[in-house]
Formats: structure tokens, sequence, C-alpha cells
């Protein structure tokens, strides 16, 4: 990924704004509109990065069956865009970016475009990566659509199980 | 508190001991929440405010947190005219999940960062309470040593540890402190308690001020059950019945200076849900205290220019209390949501100034910090019951600054110090063990490069090399901005929180806090409003 030592210092401060910012979403159905209807914020080539980042992070399974693909977290962010200042959306859609053409470099295609597999290990790598800001930045946006995830009408139940006050008891 | 360095080991515990106050004394009173917490005070928003206003008051107070509450029930106590304006909503909009919190109740809905050393998120509350809405009301006093140290360096015996305890006694008994009751402790405590037993360290369920607490384990989304002493409904509502008149949804953006004098504030209206800004207020006042937190109040000072006028100390300083994490498993069930949120603390002899107590963060927090994500995400969320967490903090040695940004936003600094550091690492074996000894197993830290570990001292090794850049870091103690000084070439206020710089200017809230305390802030910020408030209104 080419990206200036400023810029990336400017995204993780988006990224972890976003991530506590979330608030946007309480009180809209972001999970529940139809898949073909426009997004407020994100532009669509956007909402499949964020689809792909889910689905490497959020995979379904025996303890939640929904995968992260499957969880609208396009729509979680697009109405967590429209809540942001623009200078911070504008950093956080940069972000999208780097990471859908930052893939070229390192698996060979852009990021929405690679198979789940590949998709994750670019995930992870970044999760991971030697340089703390791209770290943050990655952790950053990743809690944030955690957020969405774990507050899907298909997750909230099974977290309340654990998180008595915070998923819907 | 690395104060406590040298002391022979009974005199520590002493030291310790006086930390928790008379609450941790055999028989001490349970609070009585019924008669300590009251309904929250009623509070004019937006839309009181429709048109651009000017009024005209005694007092004016810029924040509705723990030091701004203290010092308008102290103000209002002597009879004073007193207006207090937060820009936060008027009401509490806590929900069931942090974005939500965020966004209503978290200054800069949470994205305040400082850079310097490392990346650091810094989190301050926002709304009627301040940070003490978000916070767990852990109520620890100053040691002894922290505040003999600032009577002597600001020549003031009335700072000293035994001329304060009454205040601390006063404020105490205003936010209900207790020892977390076992009752509604939960295993994410109880399991730290039987490991600081069977280790023998000094320690144990922690001082908080939550008389009302019913145990949901959730204090960083603000408290559903209302039994936390925050500000909000503890010295707020005493002050309204005393005649303070609050005006929320109301950010202070400057203000009225004349010839070196303060005659008031500038502030617009914010609307609660969208952020935008409406009509304008302006509040002539003879005293202005600024109690906008340790960030908010150089960072309001920055913005409207007045940094330099305050002297060479406005914005310096910042201290934190930064620390570190371990999230672990155990084979039991600890249920981290059950229970008092952080109830149980130890001290470590060989580690003077750190502070290890329990950690808890909503789940999918605790699973990006533990690295579950991925291919581990399932393994992560069905670990989720036996997860446990504890962290520290340490009295730093490191520092940093506050400025503005153009668009009025907090540009945050912050360096380590390699003791700090060091602190740190040596802080997280030792909370690895207490952990261990609890029943807990697998040790995971937010660290990058530091693997899974089973064994304390593999931790150690894993830690030795790491530098603070690996760190995931978090910081929620901003304090000593606008510090306390003898002369204005030593600080931005004198002993009594009047700034040196300009007339009829006061400041009430952790940025006065000459040097970090070592322990959580609350209850000192409290004491400072009230002997800032009683100062100002001494002066007639
Ligand atoms: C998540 C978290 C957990 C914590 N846990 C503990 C704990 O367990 N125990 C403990 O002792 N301490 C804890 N603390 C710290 C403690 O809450 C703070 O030290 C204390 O609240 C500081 O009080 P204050 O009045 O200085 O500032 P704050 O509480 O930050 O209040 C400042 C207020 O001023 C308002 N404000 C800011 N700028 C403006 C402006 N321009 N115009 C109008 N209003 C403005 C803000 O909205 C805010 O309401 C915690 C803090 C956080 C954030
Ligand atoms: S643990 Fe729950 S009930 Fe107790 S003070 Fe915190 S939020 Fe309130």
């Amino acid at each position: 990924m080419r990206l200036s030592r400023r810029h990336l210092l400017a995204l993780i401060g988006a990224a972890g704004a976003v991530a506590a910012a979330g608030a946007a979403t309480v009180g809209l159905n972001w999970w529940d509109q139809a898949a073909d209807a426009p997004f407020g914020a994100l532009e669509a080539e956007e909402a499949a990065v964020v689809r792909a980042v889910g689905a490497a992070a959020f995979p379904g399974g025996p303890s939640i069956a929904l995968h992260g693909r499957d969880a609208d977290l396009d729509r979680f962010f697009d109405v967590l865009l429209l809540a942001l200042p623009a200078t911070q959306r504008k950093l956080l859609k940069l972000l999208l970016h780097a990471l859908e053409y930052g893939a070229v470099l390192d698996q060979g295609g852009r990021l929405s475009a690679l198979p789940e597999q590949q998709q994750r290990a670019f995930v992870m790598g970044l999760l991971g990566h030697p340089i703390s800001e791209v770290r943050g930045a990655m952790q950053g946006l990743v809690v944030l659509l955690g957020m969405g995830y774990t507050t899907h009408p298909e997750v909230a139940p099974i977290m309340a199980t654990w998180h008595r006050c915070g998923y819907g008891q | 508190m690395s104060e406590l360095k040298g002391l022979s080991p009974e005199a520590w515990r002493r030291a310790i001991a006086e930390t928790i106050g008379p609450c941790g004394q055999p028989g001490y009173p349970t609070p009585d929440p019924l008669a300590l917490l009251q309904p929250a005070p009623p509070a004019a928003g937006v839309e009181a405010v429709p048109t651009d206003r000017e009024v005209t008051v005694e007092v004016v107070v810029v924040g509705g947190g723990p030091g701004g509450g203290s010092a308008a029930l102290a103000l209002c106590a002597a009879g004073l005219d007193v207006l207090l304006l937060e820009e936060g909503p008027a009401r509490s909009y806590f929900r069931k999940n942090y974005a939500h919190t965020a966004r209503y109740h978290m200054q800069e809905a949470g994205t305040m960062v400082a850079r310097g050393s490392a990346m650091m998120p810094i989190a301050a509350g926002r709304g009627l309470g301040g940070s003490s809405l978000v916070n767990s009301a852990l109520s620890f006093r100053p040691p002894r040593q922290v505040l003999d140290h600032w009577a002597s360096l600001l020549d003031d015996p009335t700072l000293s540890f035994d001329a304060l305890q009454p205040l601390y006694d006063e404020v105490s008994g205003i936010v209900g402190v207790g020892i977390t009751r076992a009752e509604i402790s939960g295993e994410n405590n109880d399991l730290i308690v039987r490991g600081i037993e069977k280790l023998g360290l000094v320690g144990g369920l922690a001082p908080r001020g939550t008389p009302g607490c019913v145990g949901c384990g959730v204090c960083y989304f603000g408290c559903p059950s209302g039994g936390k002493g925050s500000t909000n409904l503890t010295f707020l509502p005493r002050a309204t019945q005393l005649g303070l008149r609050i005006q929320a949804e109301v950010k202070v953006e400057g203000l009225l200076v004349e010839g070196g004098v303060v005659r008031g504030v500038r502030a617009v209206t914010v609307d609660p849900h969208t952020g935008a800004r409406g009509a304008t207020l302006t509040v002539r006042a003879q005293q202005v205290v600024l109690s906008a937190g340790a960030v908010g109040t150089p960072r309001l000072l920055w913005h409207a220019g007045l940094g330099p006028q305050l002297g060479p100390h406005t914005g310096e300083h910042l201290q934190v209390h930064p620390g570190s994490t371990i999230v672990a498993i155990c084979d039991h069930e600890v249920q981290m949501w059950k229970g008092a949120t952080q109830g149980a603390y130890f001290h470590h002899p060989d580690l003077p100034g750190v502070l290890p107590h329990t950690f808890s963060a909503p789940p999918e927090a605790c699973l990006v910090a533990a690295g579950f994500l991925g291919d581990r995400w399932q393994e992560g969320l069905a670990l989720l019951p036996r997860m446990c967490g504890m962290l520290l903090m340490v009295s730093d040695k490191g520092e940093g600054r506050v400025r503005a940004f153009g668009d009025g936003r907090a540009d945050l600094v912050y360096n380590f110090a390699d003791e700090d550091v060091d602190r740190i690492k040596r802080g997280l074996v030792e909370v690895a063990k207490v952990l261990q000894a609890g029943g807990a197993k697998d040790l995971y830290v937010p660290i990058h490069g530091v693997p899974m570990s089973r064994d304390p001292e593999a931790l150690a090794a894993h830690l030795h090399d790491r530098t603070i850049r690996d760190f995931t870091l978090y910081a929620a103690h901003p304090m000593g901005t606008c510090r306390m000084g003898a002369r204005i070439e030593d600080g931005v206020v004198d002993r009594q929180g009047r700034a040196f710089g300009l007339e009829n200017l006061w400041i009430a809230d952790a940025s006065v806090f000459p040097s970090s305390l070592g322990v959580n802030p609350q209850l000192s910020t409290m004491v400072m409003g009230t002997r800032v408030g009683r100062a100002l209104a001494a002066r007639g």
C-alpha cells in the first residue's frame, strides 16, 4: 500500500473516529433495505470493499451462523458515514480505496474481486501489519464493522445471552 | 505513585489503605442510593435558544462534568447566581451499543487521538455529568505522597493529604463511595480477588461511587439502572435545588475579553442529533469558570486564541495514565458482562505507580483486542462466556500537550517515557500472574508480535523487545494541562484555580492537577472543583 505517513495518521484518526461514532445507525433499520436501494454516502465500489472486509473478519459458523458478507455492513457503514463530518467521511472513503487498490499489490487483485480466502489473508495481514498506523486504522474499521455485525437482528439476541444490558435485554 | 517507592512494607500497606479512604474500614455504612441519587436536573436544550440571545449572570461555568458540577454546587451553596453551559445533550441518551454512546456522550464522538510516540485514542465524556456518565466510577484517593508533593511544590499546606481529607470525605459522601458489594461483583472481579489472595498481594474489591449498582457491567455505555453516582445524579441536582440554571446543547467557542479582563463567554447551540450549529448565546458574567475537562479547557483556550495570554503552560503537561490490557480465557464461565464493570484492583510492591484493575469492554472490542478475527472469529465468539480481563495504568512520567485545530477539534500529542513503558510491561506480567492464580489460562495482550501465552514468564520474554508502537493503546484520564502553579512561570492557575493571565477567569477541572495522580481522577476532580468554587465564592 503506497500511502504517505501523513495520510496514514489521518486515516487512523478517521477510522478510530468512525469506530466510535457509529451511532448514526441507531434507530435506523440499516439491515432491512432493498439490495438495490441507493446508498447515501458510499459509491458502489466502496460498498463492495466494506462487504469484503466484513466477510474477511466475521465469517459465519457454529457460534453465529450469519456471515459477515451477508450482514448488510455496507448499509450500516453508509448510514454511519452520513452522520460524520465531511473531513472524516472523506478520509474513511480514502481508506476504503486504499484497501481496494492495496490488495492489488499484495494479493494481485482488487480487494472486492478477490476470493474470500485471499480477502481474509489481506485483511488479517493489515491487522498484523508492522506499521502501527496501518494496524490501528484496520482495527478501527473492524471494531466499527463489529458493532454493526453484533447489533444485526440475527446476531443481537445471541449476544444478549452474554451481554445482558448491551444487546437487547 | 512512584512516590511510594522505598517505603517499608507496613508504610506501603498503610499508604495504599489511605487511597481507599474510610469506606475500606470495617463497619463503614453502605451508601444509601435512595438518599444519595436524585433525578437528573432540569436543563434547557437548544430549543430554549431559538434566536441569538444575550444573558447576564454572576458566574458562568463551562462544562457539566465532575469539575463543573462540584464547582457549581459550591458556588450555588454560597448564594451566587450561576449558569452552567454544557455542550452535550440536555438529557442522557443511553442505549444498547457503544456507537450510540459515542455519538451523544463522547467528546468529538470518541474520535480524539493523540499522536507522538504512538497513536493513542483519548476518551472524554460529554453531557450533563461529563465523563462520569461513561466512567466506571472507581473512586480512589491519591496517595499521601502525591498530595504532600503538591503542597510543597505550591508552598500551600491546604493541598496536603491531611488537609484535603475532609474534602475527599465530603465528595465521597455525595457520590456514595463504597467498596464493591460482593453480591454484585461478578466473576470477572472475583477471580482477580482470588488471584490477589493466592499471591498475597495488597488489593481486593475496589471502592466505587455507585451506590445503586445492580452489576450490569456496562458502565461505559452509561448506567442504565441509574445506580451510578455520576455528576448528573449527584452534584448537579443538588446545585439546581440551590438555584443553578443549566443550559445544555450549547458549545462555548470563545471568551469575551476586554483589556485583559474576562467579561463572559460566547457560545453557539449544537443540535444533539445532527451536530448542526444554531443560534448564538452570549453570556455576560462577573466571573467565568472553565470546567471543560483537561482536553476541553485548553482546546477552548487555544481555539479562542488565548493560549499564549495564559502563559507558557497552557495546554502543556498532558498526562493520561496510559497502560495496557490482558484479555484471558478461563476453563470456567466468567460472564464478563455480569457484575460490576471494573470492581477489583491490586498493588505490587515492586511496581510503584502501577495500578492494575478489572478490564471490561463490549464483546467485539474484546475479540479484536485478543485477535479473534477471520478464521478465529467463531472460536472467539464461543469463548466469550469464558473471557476475563484486567488492565493496568501507570502514573505517568511521559507527557504531551493539547492545542486546537482550526475547526476547533483537539490537536493532541503524547510522548511516552521509557520508564513508563518498562513499568507497563512489568505490570502486565504481574497482571498475568494474578489472572492465572485466579483461574485464567490463555493470556492475550493487544500488542503486536506477542503471541498468546500460558506462562507469565514467556509473556515477559515476548514483551522484552516490544516498543510502545507495538501496543494498542487507549487512555481515559487526561489531566494536568492547565496546572496549578505558584507563579505564571510554573502554571496556568494559582493555588485557588484563578488564572494568572486573565482577570476573572477560573479553571475547575482535571486540568489543574500539578502532576499525574496515579489513581483514577474523578474524586480528585470533584475535590478541586469544590475547592475552586469555594475560593471564588469567598472573594465576595
Ligand atoms: C471511559 C472512561 C472511564 C473512566 N473511568 C474512571 C473511573 O472509573 N474512575 C475515575 O475516577 N475516573 C474515571 N475516568 C476519568 C474521570 O471520569 C474524569 O477524570 C473526570 O470526569 C474529569 O472531570 P472534568 O470535569 O475535568 O471533565 P469531564 O468529565 O470531561 O467534563 C467536561 C465537560 O465539559 C463539556 N465541554 C467540553 N468543551 C465544552 C465547550 N467548549 N462548551 C461547553 N461544554 C464543553 C464536555 O462535554 C463535558 O461534559 C474515566 C473516564 C472515561 C472517559
Ligand atoms: S455496573 Fe451497571 S448498574 Fe453498576 S454502575 Fe455500572 S452501569 Fe450502573
